[in-house]
């Protein structure tokens, strides 16, 4: 069993964040050898100090998920346990990396997510941490702002649809997946990221955006959110 | 939104109409009779589910659930405790109803109550319908000068003398324990605070999705029966706790109507008053009690001398109990350790 994990994300520059904190956070595990591989989104100059692990300067806008592909692209994922896709909006707890992925592991969840804590910005209540229990299989796993796959989903997930580009929908659609395939997917209450240095949609198309999900869902089994938002089983 | 899903998956899996969320937290005993009563519902058994979130319970509660699996459409889930109001989030989330019913432990059910809840929700089916059923005291528990006072006089625990059949209220008699509302209003619109362990949890998520229209509709039919008595000293501390709730209530949400509710405008000024005889409202009142209870226990009918005292200390000590938690939990949360 390989102990890589790869870490995929897009940072923007010239914009607030706190990928600096994150990189570095990710960094720190001491069960697994990170290989972390981001885009620097924006017309400004990327951060000096994220250089090293900066695969290229997207300066013209592009989705999210169509950039992720991009840097698949490259990579032999066969040297890696774990894929985590991560935003730049985010405060990880300490230790986030070992804490996650153990409960992760120890649950069998092949697509997963944190929890979100609760002075988060959350669309959906049900991302939102829930105290009292370690973790919990779901038929739900949100897009960001960070979700893991394990090597066993990879397979089956990526690429990465570029059906909706900016990933909008695809929680919906997953589920199918993963049922299909007899893949887990849950949320790890245990380990909750905050995620509230700026809401959601504040530098793309709502829009666009929702109208690429509409095609998108329309064109592919689904769960509907009463389906899709229910507890399979809950960990303490 | 929903317009936007038009394949379904799962949908029509024989999902219950409706689920009955029951949280509980070392009540074994009362939880099987909660659970006894949920077995005699004229509602079909396919139409429902009961989930029982047991909250980190020491006592029997897991042997009791077991002993329900094979009678009643069951799910349990074990959390470490942490709270009525994030134990209600696990229930509602580990349902599958159409209609959430969100039940105490320390009622019993009437055999229709859960049809009546369904009715309900069938004659209002827009989401931002709610239903409050009514609760009454069992016959042993409403003989209790406390418990009478509670209910019928001071509305300290709840109120319904002043509702009629079939009226429409607002978000403030979305009352825990006894009402029921649609699961995709809460899916899409927001979930218990778990920052209330107890007392508000109900009135604030309903202030919230009053945002989103809600109405309660009061079915005097969907009858539940609340069969554990509380005494004096009990319900002193359930006061406490509730005005610590009140405090972060209006703290969350400090807009005049809230914290009118709350009743923590005036709260500073009313502990000045209390403060320094806090104790003695207590103990007299307390003693009040005692002499009434001692009375009825001889077959002496309480006159309306004393009955009028009890009533006059109940109310001040309860009152007194409430302020004092609504201020502590202010110093606590205003101090600079915090």
């Amino acid at each position: 069993m390989p102990n890589d994990i790869l870490v995929l994300g897009v940072y923007l520059t010239g914009k607030e964040n706190y990928a600096p904190r994150i990189l570095a956070e990710l960094q720190k595990s001491r069960d697994w050898a990170v290989d972390q591989r981001w885009v620097a989104l924006g017309k400004a100059a990327p951060d000096p100090d994220l250089q090293a692990l900066t695969a290229w300067h997207q300066k013209k806008p592009a989705p999210k998920f169509v950039l992720l592909n991009r840097l698949l692209a490259d990579i032999n994922l066969a040297a890696y346990e774990y894929l985590l896709v991560v935003d730049d909006d985010i405060m990880l707890p300490e230790g986030f990396v070992d804490d996650y992925l153990s409960l992760v592991s120890q649950y069998n969840l092949a697509v997963a997510q944190p929890a979100r804590t609760h002075d988060s910005y959350i669309d959906h209540p049900f991302v939102e941490r829930l105290d009292g229990i370690a973790a919990r299989r779901t038929r739900f796993v949100e897009i960001g702002p960070l979700f893991s796959l394990h090597r066993s989903a990879f397979k089956a997930f990526l690429p990465f649809d570029e059906g909706s580009p900016m990933g909008w929908g695809y929680d919906f659609v997953w589920p199918c997946v993963a049922l299909d395939r007899g893949l887990h997917m849950g949320v790890v209450d245990a380990v909750a990221v905050a995620h509230n240095l700026r809401p959601p949609v504040m530098y793309y198309d709502y829009n666009a955006a929702n109208a690429a999900m509409g095609r998108f869902l329309a064109q592919r089994p689904h769960l509907s959110k009463k389906d899709a938002f229910f507890i399979v089983e809950s960990y303490v | 939104m929903s317009d936007l899903y038009p394949q379904p998956l799962l949908a029509g899996t024989a999902a219950p109409l409706l689920s009955a969320v029951v949280c509980t937290y070392n009540r074994a005993e009362l939880l099987a009779k909660m659970l006894e009563s949920l077995c005699r519902q004229s509602l079909p058994r396919e139409q429902f589910e009961i989930v029982v979130i047991n909250d980190g319970s020491t006592d029997d509660t897991e042997g009791i659930v077991r002993s329900f699996e094979g009678k009643l459409p069951l799910r349990s889930l074990f959390q470490k405790n942490a709270g009525l109001a994030a134990a209600k989030n696990h229930g509602l989330f580990a349902s599958r109803g159409d209609f959430v019913l969100f039940l105490d432990d320390d009622d019993v059910a009437n055999e229709t109550l859960l049809e009546e809840h369904v009715k309900t929700h069938r004659e209002y089916p827009a989401d931002q319908y709610a239903v409050l059923g009514h609760t009454r005291l069992s016959p042993e528990i409403a003989a209790k000068p406390l418990m009478h006072f509670v209910v019928e006089v001071g509305c300290f625990l709840f109120s319904y003398v002043s509702l009629k059949p079939g009226e429409l209220l607002d978000y403030t008699y979305f009352w825990g324990g006894r009402s029921s509302c649609k699961r995709s209003l809460l899916l899409e619109h927001g979930i218990f605070n778990p920052v209330f362990r107890f007392g508000c949890e109900d009135i604030e998520l309903g202030y919230r999705l009053s945002k989103q229209g809600l109405r309660v509709v009061y079915n005097e039919q969907a009858v539940s029966v609340m069969v554990r008595d509380i005494d004096f000293v009990g319900f002193c501390r359930r006061l406490e706790r509730q005005g610590n709730s009140n405090y972060i209530f209006s703290r969350l949400h400090p807009v005049p109507e809230i914290v009118h509710w709350t009743e923590t405008g005036d709260a500073d000024s009313i502990w000045q008053k209390v403060d320094g005889q806090y104790e003695k409202i207590i103990k007299s009142a307390g003693r009040l009690d005692e002499i009434a209870n001692l009375k009825l226990a001889y077959g002496i009918e309480l006159d309306a001398t004393t009955l009028g005292l009890l009533h006059r200390g109940y109310r001040a000590a309860f009152k007194a109990c409430k302020v004092k938690g609504i201020i502590e939990k202010k110093r606590e949360l205003n101090s600079p350790c915090v």
